[in-house]
């Protein structure tokens, strides 16, 4: 179905990408002088946590195999991962860092998925029709400003945005709650909640969708100019096809289909983006799990938030780039 | 003129620049009757192809209408409301690109894009038959029915010219205008393609304008040829008298310039180069490399002026 | 080609590129972005060392002043002027900005030069390198990586930011390569015995030359941008001030739900400054590159 060199590229690009991941989250730590175990239970020590003495040390290098040679490690770390093992988190101890994860990947995927299908439709037909009216030459005034807009706000990061929300409509005018995915007075799986819920995720979701929007406004609309330009399009016009039609089928369906791809290219920068958006907002998500993470140097988490992140995103690009060919009939079809 | 298909009365597109207007076509009138093939001549950059696209409104910016009329049937196409036009463009008057190369939809079937044709002028209720009959359109430009579900990017040039060919036949147009053609493709296919022309304007009666820079294969098949240089109409005759007695410089200049079998010889070309259409010379356009050049043609444009029926001829030594 | 020929001709493409030069620097918007940015670099290099205070040392000052005739910026919570902060850490993001954008476009030139032009298996690999690194999200390596070596230092963190920064403007440099190639002038080029590395210097490299301009600009706006979000989360170099660091305790003491504006919005100003010039320049030369764009009507 697939030609082979299609196949074969997007499979290699997945693979390579997770085993980049896997490599240098098994790699770096042990690249660090000493027992990362002890260093970090020093460490805690010095901060006045006491979570236990030599047997938690042994037990911890044992579940790391850290006797064992190199390759046994890495040999016991892939299968804990194919098991979906990725250890205990040290500073949430005892929790394991996949229930960690999994708690708060909802409030990511919902933030994310609701920015990216919104900016992504919402921008390219925004993008589309701007194109679309340069067809005679001119452009009306409104939509070079919403062009100039879309091309500004294209350039700005997530959390610049973000922080600015944060200022003027939370504490300026305060329209909006800030932190937390939802009010925690009100009762779970009532409409009020979900109310709430939408309520506290429209900030860090108007930061990255705004960007995001003009980004795609910015690439439909160069897109389009480029259709406009093409045979096709003169052939359609002398065929006397309605207006609106060749604006469907001719115009933006040539437009569209090569973003697509783009999109699947985009997601790991989105993600990137949303992580420092939530931890701006302190958005209940695995941005500031991660964040947390971080400030506490809690490696395995630190580690697992980081595989997840690379695998959720590749996986998607995948699926993307799989889905593809079906509704593209010069790519990839044999 | 009574009978007259198309007629194109002191036609000018122009060409928006950041200085001066290039002027494409200035002032070009002449006509197309029922039922007859028309070819329209001249070197490249001389204004045909503007023309082509001018006679059906379809210029794009920096290109624009600066002037005339175009009559269909007595209709003038520029005053008509953008829909009356519409209505017109494929199912009366069909032009047929320059290069057929990228003119298809390359994410539409070949089938769906002869349907959306028919469907855009004669309505939504084709019929069951549709199939069938868009398989016997592609048999009649020897395509064969695996077309039909193809899509641009596995068709061969000449195929996809023949491809729009097809769509063009579909809704029996009474004019045909075809812009070269044949310039991107390779002699044989050439050959193929002008024959299914003709052929497919016997059968179902309609008018052919050819435009081509080949007089050599124009002259095959057309009843009267058209002659343009540096925007402007210069002559029109029947295809045999034009041969026979030239009555322009210039196309006396293009005639020598084929190879002949019978005459034998060395071409000979018309020396210089065409002028710049945003400033043109004064007068005659041609003055510059015309070897009858006089007073009055370096001051004075020459109008077309028809001084024997079906003999036109823009020249002030044939006046 | 005889030595005297191939000095004219070098000679010659010598003045196009001049001619090309002037064109760029005449362009407003590109003054426009140069003088942004030269205007911010000067102001903020020479700015701090005329101000009396240590941007670095902690209870130089007495602490959480507001804004006043002395600390026209006011000071944070650990005794330190503002304004100092201010000016120093731009300067340090400029700089750490700078050297990854350097290196980020060293490699994006070189890999998409290499690809591009020799074409075949090799671009193909390289095509699949560079497009997975544009899709592993960069930020959970940086913070993975950053996080793990501990202690950041400012040339490390530019080379960190580099590994992820060459990635994008490769792909749009090689696509140009590839559309250039397809334009005779680079078989003509070989088949007048012109050598792999002759033929990108002298027919591919001028030809680019203000797009590589633009890319630059976009790669180092790209490298502050990424520089202050790693900053934000607290993975910056240590010890030291730069705009994201100052962001970083801005947020860390809940400036923004505080109402400290003075803690906040300086640095994001300068910030906006920055990626701001850089657009406007990127945006100068495409202009410069396409000329058709500037035909109004």
């Amino acid at each position: 179905m697939y030609t082979r060199k299609y196949l074969v590229k997007r499979i290699s690009m997945y693979a390579l990408a997770l085993s980049m991941a896997i490599t240098i989250n098994f790699v770096v730590p042990r690249l660090i002088p000493g027992n990362p175990v002890q260093t970090k239970l020093m460490q805690l020590y010095r901060q006045g946590i006491r979570l236990g003495g030599q047997e938690f040390v042994e037990k911890y290098s044992k579940l790391f195999s850290l006797d064992q040679p190199m390759h046994v490690q890495f040999i016991n770390y892939i299968t804990m991962l194919a098991q979906g093992n990725l250890g205990f988190s040290i500073s949430y101890f005892p929790a394991t860092v996949l229930n960690l994860i999994l708690t708060r990947l909802p409030w990511t995927i919902g933030l994310l998925g609701v920015a990216v299908v919104i900016s992504f439709v919402g921008g390219l037909l925004l993008g589309a029709f701007m194109g679309w009216t340069k067809r005679e030459g001119k452009g009306s005034k409104l939509t070079s400003v919403v062009f100039g807009a879309s091309l500004f706000l294209s350039q700005m990061p997530f959390y610049l945005l973000g922080m600015m929300f944060v200022f003027l409509l939370t504490y300026l005018l305060p329209l909006f709650p800030y932190g937390g995915g939802v009010d925690i007075t009100v009762t779970p799986g009532t409409i009020d909640y979900v109310i709430s819920i939408l309520y506290h995720g429209m900030l860090p979701a108007l930061s990255i969708v705004l960007v995001s929007l003009g980004a795609w406004a910015v690439e439909a609309r160069g897109l389009m100019v480029t259709v406009l330009g093409e045979d096709y399009l003169f052939l359609a016009k002398a065929k006397g096809l309605r207006e609106r039609y060749v604006f469907r089928q001719y115009a933006l369906k040539n437009t569209l289909l090569p973003t697509v791809t783009d999109l699947a290219l985009s997601l790991g920068a989105v993600t990137s983006g949303s992580i420092i958006t939530e931890i701006v907002f302190t958005y209940p998500g695995v941005g500031s799990l991660l964040y947390n993470a971080v400030t506490t140097l809690d490696y395995p988490l630190i580690q697992g938030i980081t595989l997840m992140l690379i695998f959720g995103v590749t996986t998607s690009a995948l699926l993307i780039d799989l889905i593809y060919p079906f509704m593209d009939p010069r790519v990839g079809e044999k | 003129m009574e009978s007259a298909l198309l007629q194109a009365q002191n036609l000018k597109v122009y060409y928006r620049t950041q200085s001066d207007p290039v002027r494409a076509v200035d002032g070009v009138s002449f006509a197309v009757k029922a039922k007859e093939i028309v070819g329209l001549a001249g070197e490249s950059g001389c204004g045909k192809s503007t023309l082509a696209v001018g006679l059906l409104k379809l210029v794009s910016p920096p290109a624009y209408i600066e002037g005339g009329k175009v009559l269909y049937r007595g209709k003038d196409l520029f005053t008509m409301n953008n829909e009356e036009l519409r209505k017109i463009r494929w199912k009366h008057i069909a032009l047929l690109p320059q290069s057929a190369m990228n003119a298809l939809n390359p994410v539409m079937k070949v089938h769906d894009q002869i349907k959306d044709a028919m469907e855009a002028h004669d309505g939504k209720d084709l019929g069951e038959d549709l199939g069938d009959h868009i398989t016997t359109l592609l048999k009649s430009v020897a395509l064969s029915s695996r077309v039909s579900r193809a899509h641009a990017t596995e068709l061969s040039g000449g195929m996809r010219q023949r491809a729009i060919i097809s769509m063009a036949m579909a809704l029996k147009p009474e004019l045909i205008i075809a812009d070269e053609p044949t310039s991107a493709l390779d002699v044989v296919v050439q050959r193929g393609v002008l024959e299914l022309l003709v052929d497919l304007k016997d059968k179902s009666g309609s008018s052919l304008l050819l435009v081509s820079h080949d007089i050599a294969i124009l002259s095959e098949v057309v009843d009267r040829l058209a002659i343009m240089y540096a925007g402007k109409m210069v002559e029109i005759q029947d295809v045999y008298d034009i041969f026979d007695d030239p009555l322009h410089p210039y196309t006396r200049g293009l005639i020598a310039s084929v190879p002949s079998l019978e005459k034998g010889g060395i071409p000979r070309s018309i020396p210089g180069l065409p002028p710049d259409l945003k400033r043109p010379p004064p007068g005659c356009r041609f003055h510059p490399r015309c070897p009858n050049a006089s007073a009055i043609c370096t001051k004075e444009d020459p109008i077309l002026k028809e001084i024997e029926p079906g003999k036109f001829v823009a020249c002030h030594a044939s006046a | 080609m005889t030595p005297p020929s191939q000095l004219r001709w070098a000679r010659g493409s010598l003045t196009a590129r001049l001619k090309g030069l002037k064109v760029v620097v005449k362009n407003r918007k590109i003054l426009a972005g140069l003088c942004m940015i030269l205007g911010i670099t000067l102001v903020s290099e020479i700015g701090y060392r005329l101000l009396p205070y240590d941007p670095k040392k902690m209870g130089d000052v007495p602490l959480g002043l507001p804004p006043s005739w002395q600390h026209p910026l006011g000071t944070d919570p650990m005794g330190r002027d503002l304004l100092t902060q201010l000016l120093f850490g731009t300067t340090l993001s400029i700089r750490i900005g700078f050297m990854a954008g350097i290196v980020a476009f060293t490699i994006a030139v070189l890999v998409a030069l290499i690809g591009g032009y020799y074409g075949g298996t090799l671009d193909s690999v390289l095509n699949v390198v560079t497009e997975v690194f544009i899709t592993i999200p960069s930020l959970a390596i940086l913070i993975l990586v950053a996080a793990l070596v501990g202690r950041v230092d400012i040339p490390m963190m530019s080379l960190i930011l580099a590994v992820f920064g060459w990635a994008w403007p490769c792909k749009v440099m090689r696509a140009q390569i590839l559309s250039l190639k397809e334009r005779g002038f680079i078989r003509l080029a070989k088949l007048s015995g012109y050598h792999g590395t002759e033929i990108v210097i002298r027919e591919i490299m001028p030809n680019m030359l203000p797009f590589l301009g633009a890319y630059f600009a976009v790669v180092v706006s790209a490298a502050m941008i990424a520089e202050a979000g790693l900053e934000l989360i607290g993975l910056g170099p240590q010890y030291t001030i730069t705009l994201g660091i100052m962001l970083n305790w801005a947020m860390v003491h809940a400036a923004f739900t505080r109402g400290l504006t003075n803690w906040w919005i300086p640095p994001v100003f300068v910030l906006i400054w920055i990626f701001l010039s850089l657009f406007i320049i990127s945006m100068g030369l495409d202009e410069v590159g396409n000329p058709r764009l500037k035909v109004k009507g």
